[in-house]
């Protein structure tokens, strides 16, 4: 903004190099947290026994690091490189590129903190609470001006591919966060999110299903479209396919989310429909993976001795699978087998790190040499890296799929009476934990490969020049319309407005046909006479249970599937969920569902089950929470919290809302004697795991059963 | 009765309307993208990532 136009312009790459360093540093860090995750189930203990280190606090650590923070800051990197050269200008503004900078790091900070110490909204990959969302949409504006500001300034007219692909995420990204955080506060890191139950799993799932595809997938799918063209110094093979990739992918991807709902109490329609329109994403994702390999037409022997293309065509590769699996895992029959195991570990991170990670990584092989005027240290690593990570990602992959097959098959196995063959949810866990370990060191593979890169890099950066030479904006650029400055100007920014808007409108499409049915839900259930709210205490010990994230071990909706309801009892329902904020049917099994666990034990197996799991239950891989039993609830707080949650609609009369937390300590205080009686330690009345308990003991026990 | 009016209940017509949507979203492309833009259109936009290429001969300017 401030360049001056009479000195050769330049490009801003020092914000690129910024964003090389951050993803390099945040890539190392989710990489370790993941193996960390990955080695606790194989082997509790490796939670050292700490609350914040416990698996349900450092897997949305690990996903969110890998999503925002490594993914994150590579995309960035990516996009402020290529759109600079693509439209043939300097950012915007060198302030608001820092301020983006800045801003996110610190985001990624306090997001670290915040998860390890327990604040969490308990919707996956969209944990972080109230004040951070916000600070995630201010800092998405940011960006979003700086972007469309320099589209505005740009001297090419086109605008290439991939800078759809940029638009089209920049757009999305913001309707699906701001859509899906709508919360009220009750404390500075506590809210309820307006939406529940069923409302919650669809926006939720909307959400993250479309964080895969507008974060993960689209601005991915952009910078391949500019850096295999580099690479291979060819251009993409069709760019008409690209253009119809484009279209078709951004219309149908936002329709899919449901097919993480599949037989649950979603409605059926709503599951067909998800389901379709995953079926359909296999043409443009198909169409946009060949337009990617074909570009290597009559380069293939490039890729013999490139790891930078060797990276980038193993990566289009992975997203060809990835984008196999996906659809094929939408399709009921497949899902009835998938849904909740390890199988849907592996999809995952087939696309994260062979799609994500292995695009970064040759984006990166090919872009650090470039920004620091030198050349890489050693190809000869570079390779190492290539054949080391991959074997990691194969072995994570197969272990993953091999384990989430297994106990697919245990949980649905039935004999000739129709009984379960394997009852014991313990011994469908124990079966798989020797793939644990073998996907622990996949992951381990994984990180060996990235700390040879780590290496490389730091080796590269040593040699280069003190002084740096940065590129030339090139002058001669003949825009049509550049006699008039003013109509050029408002001529450019109209073409944009348009391409927004019509992105917009794809977007919105099957947005509002998803969600605008399940708006009208309340019409058909008779509250009170179905559901009867969750009690002060319970409301304080589900508050426990989204902080500790045990839903990212269990889930709470048995599905209308016989193995389902023959191992945890009848089919959940939309009404038992519906006051639910925020709703916490979960995504996987590593537990058994909870959702009707209420009565199925005595309060004390709760207590010594939580204090130490495998009293109970000796070949468990629950963690401890010792913690639980120290830990005070705060009573008084659920005053306000009754207060927000009556704003939203839950039906709480005047005098629940008043004395919520006197109501609360004598529910504590039966519960507390219940245990002291069966030997459990007195004076638990005012503890955290006493509030726990009574929300385990609520569950499936207030009625909306048919 | 409600129950089952939860589980079937169909908003069709909003379904169809979706549908209707992407085909003719996907038919307007289709028919811009073989039909209104030219090869000449075509091949100078897919070079664009190739000519602002500055790793064979680097044109370089210190940072103001
Ligand atoms: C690492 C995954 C994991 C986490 C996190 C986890 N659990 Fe578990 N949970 C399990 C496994 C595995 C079992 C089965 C073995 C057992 O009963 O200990 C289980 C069993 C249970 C059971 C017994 C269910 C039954 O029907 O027998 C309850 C209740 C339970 N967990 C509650 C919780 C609560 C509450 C939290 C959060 C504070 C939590 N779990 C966190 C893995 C986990």
């Amino acid at each position: 903004m401030t360049q001056s136009h009479s000195l050769a312009e330049v490009y801003d790459d020092k914000i690129v190099r910024s964003f090389v360093l951050a993803t390099l540093f945040w890539g190392l860090i989710a990489f370790i947290v993941g193996l960390l995750a990955a080695l606790q189930l194989a082997y509790w203990p490796f939670n050292f026994n700490l609350e914040w280190l416990t698996y349900g606090r450092i897997r949305p650590l690990h996903t969110n690091a890998a999503i925002f923070a490594f993914a994150g800051n590579a995309i960035f990197a990516g996009i402020y490189y290529s759109t600079q050269r693509l439209l043939k200008t300097r950012m915007f503004s060198d302030l608001l590129s820092s301020l983006h900078f800045w801003g996110w790091q610190i985001l990624i900070v306090s997001a670290a903190v915040t998860l390890l110490l327990g604040f969490s909204m308990g919707k996956e990959y969209a944990e972080l609470e109230w004040p951070l969302d916000i600070f995630i949409t201010l800092i998405w504006v940011i960006f979003a001006v700086n972007f469309f500001g320099t589209l505005s300034r740009r001297k090419e007219k086109h605008m290439y591919v991939a800078i759809w692909f940029y638009i089209a995420t920049i757009i999305t990204v913001a309707v699906l966060h701001i859509v899906n955080s709508i919360e009220i506060p009750v404390s500075t890191f506590k809210s309820y999110p307006v939406w529940s139950g069923i409302q919650d799993a669809l926006v939720q799932w909307w959400y993250g299903h479309n964080a895969v595809a507008f974060f993960l997938t689209t601005p991915f799918l952009g910078l391949m479209y500019y850096f295999i063209p580099k690479a291979a110094d060819r251009p993409v093979y069709s760019y008409r396919l690209s253009i119809i990739h484009f279209w078709a992918l951004v219309f149908l991807y936002i329709w899919a989310g449901p097919h993480h709902l599949l037989y649950t109490a979603l409605p059926d329609w709503a599951q067909t429909l998800g389901m379709i329109f995953s079926l359909m994403l296999w043409a443009p994702s198909w169409g946009g993976m060949i337009n990617g390999l074909l570009t290597l037409r009559g380069a293939w022997h490039k890729v013999r001795t490139e790891p930078i293309l060797k990276f980038l065509v193993t990566a289009v590769t992975f997203y060809g699978m990835s984008t196999f699996e996906g659809p094929l895992l939408s399709i009921k029959s497949v899902s009835a087998l998938a849904h909740y195991t390890d199988w849907i570990i592996a999809h995952v991170h087939g696309g994260t790190l062979g799609w994500n990670g292995f695009l970064t990584f040759g984006m990166i092989y090919y872009l650090v040499p470039r920004l620091w005027n030198t050349q890489l240290h050693s190809k000869k690593l570079a390779e190492w890296h290539f054949w080391i990570g991959l074997l990691g990602i194969i072995i994570y992959y197969i272990s993953m799929w091999a384990a989430g097959i297994t106990q697919g098959l245990m949980w649905r196995a039935v004999d000739d009476k129709g009984k379960l063959v394997y009852p014991d949810f313990i011994e469908t866990v124990t079966r798989i934990v020797p793939l644990y370990w073998v996907r622990a060191l996949g992951g381990a593979l994984f990180i060996a490969g990235f700390l040879l890169m780590i290496y490389n890099i730091w080796k590269t950066l040593r040699k280069a020049p003190q002084t740096r030479k940065e590129e030339i904006v090139p002058q001669q650029v003949p825009l049509k319309t550049q006699t008039h400055p003013e109509t050029s100007h408002r001529k450019l920014e109209g073409l944009v407005t348009v391409f927004t808007v019509l992105v917009v409108l794809a977007v919105l499409a099957g947005s509002i046909i998803e969600i605008y049915p399940t708006l009208s839900l309340h019409n058909y259930i008779d509250p009170l006479k179905r559901t009867q709210p969750y009690s002060p205490l319970e409301i304080a010990g589900r508050d426990v249970y989204i902080s500790e994230g045990c839903y990212v071990c269990h889930s709470q909706m048995i599905r209308k599937l016989p193995e389902d309801v023959l191992r945890f009892g009848p089919a959940s329902t939309i009404e038992e969920s519906f006051y639910d904020h925020p709703f916490q049917w979960g995504s996987k099994r590593t537990g058994p569902d909870l959702a009707r666990v209420g009565g199925k034990y005595p309060a004390l197996w709760h207590y010594r089950h939580m204090m130490n799991p495998r009293d109970l239950i000796p070949q468990s891989i629950m963690p401890n929470y010792p913690w639980l039993e120290q830990k005070k609830v705060d009573f008084y707080v659920l005053r306000k919290k009754f207060s927000v949650l009556k704003r939203l609609g839950v039906p709480y009369d005047e005098n629940t809302v008043a004395n919520a937390d006197k109501i609360a300590e004598e529910q504590a205080k039966t519960i507390a004697a219940e245990l002291k009686n069966g030997g459990a330690p007195a004076g638990l009345e005012d503890k955290e795991i006493v509030a726990l308990i009574a929300y385990l003991q609520a569950l499936g026990k207030k009625g909306g059963t048919p | 009765m409600k129950q089952l009016g939860l589980s079937y209940f169909t908003d069709l017509h909003v379904t169809l309307i979706g549908l209707l949507l992407f085909i003719v979203v996907f038919a307007t492309i289709s028919f811009w993208v073989l039909k209104m833009i030219t090869t000449e259109q075509v091949d100078r936009w897919s070079r664009l990532p190739l000519d602002s290429d500055s790793s064979s001969e680097p044109k370089t300017g210190s940072h103001p």
